[in-house]
């Protein structure tokens, strides 16, 4: 008797919560970060709009959170567009599209002696933008091995970066030294290898992942007024854990938790830059509505050294066809 | 007094008949717009919120806004905060609180020529806001009226001055550096500021709410008056070449402003699920003033504000809602004019 009410409390939880693979391809297109595969359905094609807002306020400079000197300040806000396509049921391609617009202040304040014992004050406002495209992402993802009730998914990515973005600082046309455009793109080739174990236990997906980013070198002006150099940023090795948990039948909270390390920058074959670390907590929401799929998150900046460690905010609005 | 107070905490739960509908049953069917001022008999509620701040403009004391970034003064501001809520009844409603900040606010750094050929001396202020707020409790109490268009409560409630008054001693520093291939002394200015007002604050307010069949109105205004006047500390520096810099304490008189504070929200709710709202709230703040020497007293200039907040509310479970608003200052004097996000959530149980 016993059993049979065991049977019955647990047996319709696995039959709500087995659906791993949905029968048809509206139910596919429908499911949660949480429920999904690790890469696209073969058929379905997923685009997305998204946007991350950064700031440039504080960075990690000797393991502490310390404001950026000179007292500049800027805001980067970059949105994209995406879209990825399930190829097969194990492969999975995808576009990345990103359009740039950064501004950085910079106020300084001098201050001059006169004759009559009295300082002139001569206060400044520099402004460097950057607006365009930046560099594209092309990616591919295959599950080595696809996931089952007994072992989770395995995936390898490739992913590369052109530099389609302007990778030149130019002149904005003003008087001012001070004043110019920004680069919006870094002018070399990156390439991006993955993988990831992943495995979903209904309501959570958790997942580890580890990367390497191999930047090329790229001849561009650094500065306004300079000669042109061969640039390399330094190599990043990462590595990413992730729990979602699937809150109702449409909203899911998102964690994610990377840890990087780049490798110094080099101009003209001498350092330039310095190796820098960082380790950043992404908490996020994600709403999936039929089709539709909002997710919004904020990436917080832990501890690091020679990196940035302001917030960032992530919007992304995604529709499966 | 207090035996009648606790007659009524204890009678009310039992004769209030709202109490034979119960529990998660009472939270699934309730709608946004129909919950009343308090919460119901032995709901609990905890809520844990944040809010990310763009200080990048500022309204001077005329209600013009500038730009702080023109300055060298823009910040981005965190704050963090808990509040939990348990209805003692349909009527009556307890409520603690607490807030952490941390904003760090530059000041335009300085390059100072001197006429000799001296190195140029570079000043920069950095001022860190930081820490945790004064614990809040509060009681809130609603009208029992037969109606469901109408609300009303009474909010009553205090500041009590738990967290950190007293300013850190600043770490400022001194190092010579390099500037465009010159030498040039730079000097650091840090100081810290703590969130704690280091005296107690008594508030007492007014909640309404009216109801229609999809939307509903509801307001809140609040008055908040220092019990007692503060004895902050101010820290002094002075700069020895061979001994850096050495610091002595002051303290002096401070009257925490009176303040009002208000919120005016719409709500409408087109989906089971999903409530949107747009709230006006604000903040003012006067008779407050410093004394630095004796009895003369320099008054803290007039401060107010008006923020417009567009929201929605996702009511992911009947148990479990996540709030989320765009703050956008759109008037005010002496104040800053952020923009900010926030997002709250909010879990209610009936644990007793």
């Amino acid at each position: 008797m016993k059993r049979w009410l065991l049977f019955l409390l647990i047996g319709p939880c696995f039959h709500i919560f087995g659906q791993e693979v949905p029968d048809s391809m509206a139910m596919r297109k429908e499911q949660t970060i949480v429920t999904e595969p690790a890469t696209l359905y073969k058929g379905i094609l997923r685009i997305a709009l998204g946007t991350e807002l950064r700031f440039l306020n504080k960075r990690f400079v000797d393991g502490k959170k310390q404001p950026i000197d000179e007292n500049i300040w800027g805001s980067n806000i970059v949105s994209f567009v995406s879209a990825g396509y399930g190829v097969t049921e194990r492969l999975m391609l995808k576009i990345v599209v990103p359009y740039v617009r950064a501004d950085y202040y910079q106020t300084p304040l001098y201050l001059f002696p006169t004759n009559t014992n009295q300082q002139y004050s001569y206060p400044q406002r520099w402004k460097t933008q950057a607006r365009g495209i930046g560099d594209v992402d092309l990616s591919a993802g295959y599950q080595i091995i696809q996931e089952n009730k007994s072992r989770p998914a395995i995936v390898a990515s490739v992913s590369a970066t052109l530099p389609t973005g302007r990778k030149d600082v130019t002149d904005d046309g003003d008087d001012v030294d001070h004043t110019y455009d920004l680069p919006t793109g870094q002018g070399a080739f990156a390439f991006e290898t993955a993988l990831m174990i992943r495995k979903i236990s209904y309501p959570y997906t958790c997942s580890a992942t580890v990367f390497y980013i191999y930047q090329s070198e790229a001849n561009k002006v650094t500065g306004l007024g300079e000669a042109s150099a061969n640039v390399q940023n330094g190599q990043t090795l990462g590595a990413s854990a992730s729990l979602n948990v699937q809150l109702s039948n449409w909203v899911a909270f998102a964690n994610n938790l990377d840890l990087l390390r780049s490798g110094g920058q080099t101009k003209d074959g001498a350092p330039a830059g310095g190796a820098g670390w960082l380790l950043q907590y992404l908490p996020g929401l994600s709403f999936q509505l039929k089709k539709l799929r909002i997710d919004q998150g904020m990436m917080i900046a832990l501890k690091g050294n020679n990196m940035d460690a302001d917030p960032a905010y992530h919007l992304l609005l995604q529709y499966s066809f | 007094m207090f035996t009648r107070l606790l007659f009524l905490l204890m009678v009310l739960p039992v004769m209030c008949p709202a109490q034979k509908v119960v529990g998660d049953s009472l939270l699934a069917t309730e709608r946004s717009i129909d919950r009343p001022l308090t919460l119901h008999a032995r709901q609990l509620r905890l809520t844990g919120g944040y809010v990310v701040s763009i200080v990048s403009r500022r309204f001077d004391e005329q209600g013009d806004v500038f730009s702080l970034r023109d300055v060298g003064s823009s910040s981005i501001k965190h704050r963090f905060k808990v509040d939990i809520k348990y209805g003692v009844n349909d009527f009556v409603q307890v409520t603690t609180g607490i807030a952490g900040t941390e904003q760090v606010v530059r000041g335009r750094t300085e390059y100072i020529f001197p006429q000799q050929d001296d190195p140029v001396v570079s000043h920069q202020i950095i001022n860190k806001y930081s820490g945790l707020e004064d614990l809040f409790v509060g009681l809130d109490l609603r009208a029992p009226l037969k109606t469901r268009k109408f609300d009303v409560a009474l909010g009553l409630g205090a500041y009590l001055p738990v967290a950190t008054s007293e300013a850190q001693r600043p770490n400022h520093s001194y190092s010579l550096a390099e500037r465009d291939g010159e030498p040039m002394q730079k000097f650091i200015y840090r100081y810290y500021y703590p969130q704690g007002q280091g005296v107690p604050v008594a508030q007492v307010g007014a909640l309404i709410k009216y109801r229609m069949k999809a939307m509903a109105f509801s307001g809140r205004v609040d008055y908040q008056h220092g019990l007692e006047d503060a004895t902050p500390v101010e820290w002094k520096h002075q700069f020895d070449a061979e001994d850096g810099f050495e610091y002595r304490k002051t303290t002096y008189t401070y009257r925490l402003p009176d303040s009002f504070s208000y919120f005016f929200e719409a709500e409408f709710q087109p989906r089971r699920w999903l409530d949107l709202f747009l709230n006006v709230s604000g903040h003012t703040a006067y008779r407050g003033w410093v004394s630095l020497d004796g009895d003369l007293k320099v008054a803290v200039p007039y401060q107010t504000i008006a923020i417009c907040s567009p929201g929605a509310e996702i009511l992911v479970t009947p148990r479990l809602w996540v709030r989320e608003r765009l703050d956008i200052a759109v008037a005010g004097k002496n104040y800053d004019a952020p923009i900010a996000f926030e997002t709250t959530v909010m879990y209610n149980l009936f644990p007793f």
